[in-house]
C-alpha cells in the first residue's frame, strides 16, 4: 500500500486522493465532508501558502493548516 | 396561499432566482453569506398567490454557522409547500447530499439545476429527464443570471404535485434498523419526516436533541439506541452517512452525467491564481485599495462629486430657493431656524445627508458590489486569514470588515456568519472602534488628502489600534479562534447591471434607515441649541478637547458624531473648510473621532446582536480607548515635530 501523509505535507500542484480523516468527531469533520472531502474523493493541491487552496471536483477550497492536518492522503 | 421555500448552499444563485419569482430584489453576490436574513415576497402565478421565501445557504442540514441555523429552522417550521433546492450544476456531487436528505425529509423538492453553462464549460454534460426520473422529483436546468429556463421553475411551482415515486436512500442494514426502531418510538411533531427525525437524532442534531428531551418521554430509549449504534462506528455518524451518500450519489451520477475532461486554463483561471497567491495578491489587494477605496470613493466620491454638488446645485440654486421661500413665507423665527438656521434640518440634515453622504456611500457600494459580485472577497479572505488568527479571530471576518468600509451597521449583521460567539463579540468590538464607514471614510480622506503624511500616519495609527486591541482583546475573551474553510468561487466578469441594481439597493436601505437619524438628530440639536442645554454640553466637554489640544467648537462634532459617525466628520468639514483647525490638530480629530462610538444605528443594532449588557461595556471601552488614543497622538505629535 503507497504510504499515506497527511495532505500538508504534500507539495503544490500534486494531485492526490483522501484515503482517510483522522478527526473522528466534531466540528472540523463536519467542515470537511460538508466541503466534499470525504474518502476516495480525488484533490489537486493548488496553493500551501498562507492558506491551502484544494480544487476538488469542480470546487475550490481554502483551509488552514489546522483543519487541512487533518486530511490523510496517497498519493 | 401556497409556500415555496428556496434552499441551497451559499453562492449557487438562490437569490437571483428569488428576484426573478418576486420581482423583488435582494441582494445577490459572488461570496458566501449575504443573504443573512430571511427574504420573503408575494407574487402570483396565473391569478393564484405565492409567497416566497429566500433563506441563507446552507451546506448541510446540520447547522455550523448562525445563518444555517436560520435556515434549518425555517424549513421545520414554515411547512413549505415546496422547497426548491438550487445547485450549482458543475459541484452536483457534493449538492446532491442536501437534495437527497430533503427528499428524506418528506419535502415536496424541485431541484433547480443552476449555472449549467458553466457546467459545460468544464465538460460536464446532464441527461436530466434521467436524473428526474432517478430521484422522482422534477428537475430543471436554469442559468438564472442570463435568465434561462426560470419561467420552467414558474411553471413547475403551478403545476406540482405530489405523489411521484421518490428515490429513497437506504443506509447499511445496521442503521436502517436503528432508524426503524427510533422512528417508531418517537411520538412528537418537529416539521420533519419520522424517518429524518430518526436520522438527524442519530446523527446528534443539538436543535433535535433539546427538542425531542422535553417532548418525548421514550427520549433515553431512543438515547440509548443512538448510543448502540454509535458504538459500531470509530467515526461520528453524521460523517458515516455523508460516506454512504456519497457512494450512492456517485451511483446516481455516474449514470447522467457525461464527463468531458476538457483543460481550460483560460484568462479566469489564471487571474483566479493570481489574486489567491501572495506574491502576486498582496501587490494587487494594493492596488485594489488605491484605486478602489482612495481614488474612487476617497478622490471621486468624496473629494470630486461633494464638491461639484455642492458648488454646482446646492449653494447656487437649492440654498438660495429653499431661504427665499422660508423667509418669505415662514413668519415665525423658531421655524425659521429649524429649518434654515444652524442646526436646521434642512441646513444640517438634508444637506449632509444628500450633499455630503449620498454620493461617498454610493461609490463606495459601487465598487464593493464589483468587488463581491466578481468573486474576489473568498480571496481576500484567504490572505487575510493568517493576519486575522492573530487577533483571535479567522479569514472570514474579512467579509464583515470589508462591509463595515461601507457600513458599520451591516456589518455588524453580518457578523453573524461568523462561527463562534466569542468572534461575533470580537468582530462587533472592532468594527465599531476602528473601522470608519464609508461617510466618514469619504470625509476624512478628502479632509487628510491635502497632506500626504497626515494621511500615512491617520492610517498606520488606526492600523497599530486595531493590532494592539485585537491582539489584547483577542486573547482576554476566553475561547479560541475556530479554524479557516472557506469555498473560492470562480472569478466571474460582474454584469453592471447587477452591479449597479445591487448598489442602489444597499443605497436605498441605506437612506431609509438614515435619513429619519439625520433629520431627528437635528431637530433634538436645535432643541438643544434653543434651550441652551447645548452650550453647556459643548462647554463641559471644554476641557476634554482642550487635553487633546483641540479648538473647543471641535466639542461640536464629536457631539454630532455620537449621532452619526460621519455627521461629525462632516462637521469637522465644516471646521476645515472656515480654517479653524490647524493640520496637527485636524489630524488629532481625525483620529479620535475614527475611534470614537459608532452611529445611533450600529448601537441599535449591536444591542440587538450582542446583548444590551456587552453592547454596554463595548461602548464604554470605546469611549475610553478613543479619548486615550488621541490623547497619546496629541502628545506623540509635538515631540515628532513633523511638517504636515
Amino acid at each position: 500500500m503507497a504510504h499515506l501523509i497527511p495532505i500538508v505535507r504534500c507539495k503544490k500542484n500534486t494531485m492526490v486522493h483522501v484515503v482517510r480523516l483522522l478527526l473522528t468527531s466534531g466540528d472540523h469533520l463536519r467542515k470537511l465532508t460538508a466541503l466534499g472531502v470525504l474518502p476516495g474523493v480525488k484533490i489537486e493541491i493548488l496553493q500551501t501558502y498562507p492558506a491551502y487552496v484544494l480544487k476538488i471536483g469542480y470546487t475550490q477550497i481554502a483551509l488552514d493548516y489546522e483543519i487541512a492536518k487533518n486530511i490523510i492522503v496517497a498519493p | 396561499m401556497a409556500k415555496v421555500v428556496l434552499v441551497g448552499s451559499p453562492n449557487v444563485g438562490k437569490s437571483v432566482i428569488f428576484n426573478y419569482l418576486t420581482g423583488k430584489y435582494v441582494a445577490v453576490s459572488n461570496y458566501p453569506g449575504t443573504t443573512v436574513d430571511i427574504s420573503r415576497g408575494y407574487s402570483k402565478i396565473n391569478g393564484k398567490a405565492y409567497e416566497f421565501i429566500d433563506t441563507p445557504g446552507m451546506y448541510s442540514l446540520i447547522p455550523i454557522t448562525e445563518e444555517e441555523r436560520v435556515s434549518r429552522m425555517l424549513l421545520c417550521q414554515e411547512k413549505p409547500d415546496i422547497v426548491l433546492h438550487v445547485i450549482d450544476a458543475k459541484n452536483i456531487r457534493r449538492m446532491l447530499h442536501l437534495t437527497l436528505q430533503l427528499i428524506d425529509m418528506g419535502f415536496p423538492v424541485v431541484l433547480v439545476v443552476n449555472l449549467i453553462d458553466e457546467a459545460k464549460k468544464n465538460g460536464i454534460f446532464f441527461k436530466l429527464e434521467c436524473l428526474s426520473d432517478i430521484l422522482g422529483i422534477p428537475v430543471i436546468a436554469t442559468i438564472a443570471t442570463k435568465g434561462l429556463g426560470l419561467g420552467k421553475i414558474k411553471e413547475e411551482v403551478q403545476q406540482y404535485s405530489p405523489g411521484k415515486i421518490r428515490f429513497s436512500l437506504l443506509y447499511s442494514p445496521n442503521i436502517e434498523q436503528a432508524i426503524h426502531s427510533i422512528s417508531a418510538k418517537i411520538k412528537g411533531e418537529y416539521g420533519l419526516s419520522r424517518r429524518m427525525t430518526a436520522l438527524l437524532l442519530i446523527q446528534g442534531d443539538k436543535i433535535l436533541y433539546a427538542l425531542a428531551n422535553h417532548k418525548e418521554r421514550a427520549f433515553p430509549e431512543v438515547l440509548a439506541e443512538v448510543n448502540k449504534l454509535n458504538s459500531y462506528y470509530q467515526y461520528d455518524m453524521e460523517y458515516i452517512l455523508a460516506v454512504e451518500r456519497q457512494r450512492a450519489i456517485d451511483r446516481i451520477c455516474d449514470s447522467v452525467l457525461e464527463e468531458r475532461k476538457i483543460y481550460s486554463r483560460g484568462v479566469g483561471e489564471t487571474l483566479s491564481r493570481l489574486t489567491r497567491e501572495p506574491v502576486t495578491g498582496i501587490p494587487i489587494l494594493c492596488l485594489v485599495i488605491f484605486f478602489g477605496i482612495y481614488q474612487f470613493v476617497g478622490k471621486f466620491g468624496a473629494g470630486f462629486l461633494v464638491e461639484y454638488l455642492d458648488l454646482n446645485l446646492f449653494v447656487p440654486y437649492i440654498n438660495p430657493l429653499m431661504e427665499y421661500y422660508v423667509y418669505q413665507y415662514i413668519p415665525w423665527d423658531w421655524l425659521q431656524s429649524l429649518i434654515m438656521g444652524k442646526y436646521g434640518f434642512f441646513t444640517l440634515g438634508f444637506r449632509y445627508a444628500f450633499i455630503i453622504i449620498l454620493p461617498i456611500v454610493s461609490t463606495f457600494f459601487f465598487m464593493f458590489a464589483i468587488l463581491e459580485d466578481s468573486g474576489y472577497l473568498p480571496r481576500l479572505a484567504m490572505l487575510m486569514d493568517f493576519i486575522f488568527k492573530k487577533i483571535g479571530l479567522n479569514g472570514r471576518a474579512v467579509i464583515p470588515f470589508a462591509l463595515g468600509l461601507g457600513c458599520g451597521t451591516m456589518a455588524v449583521m453580518v457578523t453573524r456568519t461568523l462561527e463562534t460567539r466569542r468572534e461575533r463579540t470580537l468582530a462587533t468590538f472592532l468594527l465599531s472602534l476602528t473601522i470608519p464607514c464609508s461617510a466618514q471614510l469619504g470625509v476624512i480622506l478628502a479632509l487628510l488628502s491635502d497632506s500626504f503624511l497626515s494621511l500615512t500616519i491617520w492610517g498606520c495609527y488606526i492600523l497599530l489600534i486595531f493590532g494592539i486591541v485585537g491582539r489584547l482583546s483577542g486573547s482576554l475573551l476566553p475561547g479560541n479562534s475556530s479554524s479557516f474553510y472557506m469555498e473560492i468561487p470562480p472569478l466571474r466578469l460582474p454584469m453592471l447591471s447587477n452591479v449597479l441594481h445591487k448598489a442602489f439597493i444597499r443605497m436605498w436601505w441605506y437612506f431609509i434607515e438614515i435619513l429619519p437619524i439625520f433629520i431627528i438628530t437635528s431637530i433634538v440639536l436645535w432643541i438643544g441649541d434653543r434651550t441652551g442645554v447645548l452650550t453647556y454640553i459643548i462647554y463641559s466637554m471644554q476641557p476634554v478637547m482642550s487635553s487633546l489640544s483641540l479648538p473647543i467648537e471641535t466639542a461640536q462634532p464629536f457631539l454630532l458624531g455620537f449621532f452619526r459617525r460621519d455627521y461629525g466628520a462632516a462637521g469637522l468639514y465644516e471646521m476645515v473648510t472656515s480654517h479653524s483647525l490647524s493640520k496637527e490638530q485636524l489630524l488629532i480629530a481625525s483620529v479620535t473621532l475614527t475611534l470614537f462610538v459608532p452611529c445611533i444605528a450600529q448601537v441599535a443594532v449591536m444591542i440587538k446582536e450582542r446583548g444590551v449588557f456587552i453592547s454596554i461595556i463595548m461602548l464604554c471601552s470605546i469611549i475610553f480607548l478613543a479619548f486615550m488614543g488621541g490623547l497619546l497622538l496629541s502628545k506623540i505629535l509635538p515631540i515628532l515635530n513633523l511638517y504636515l
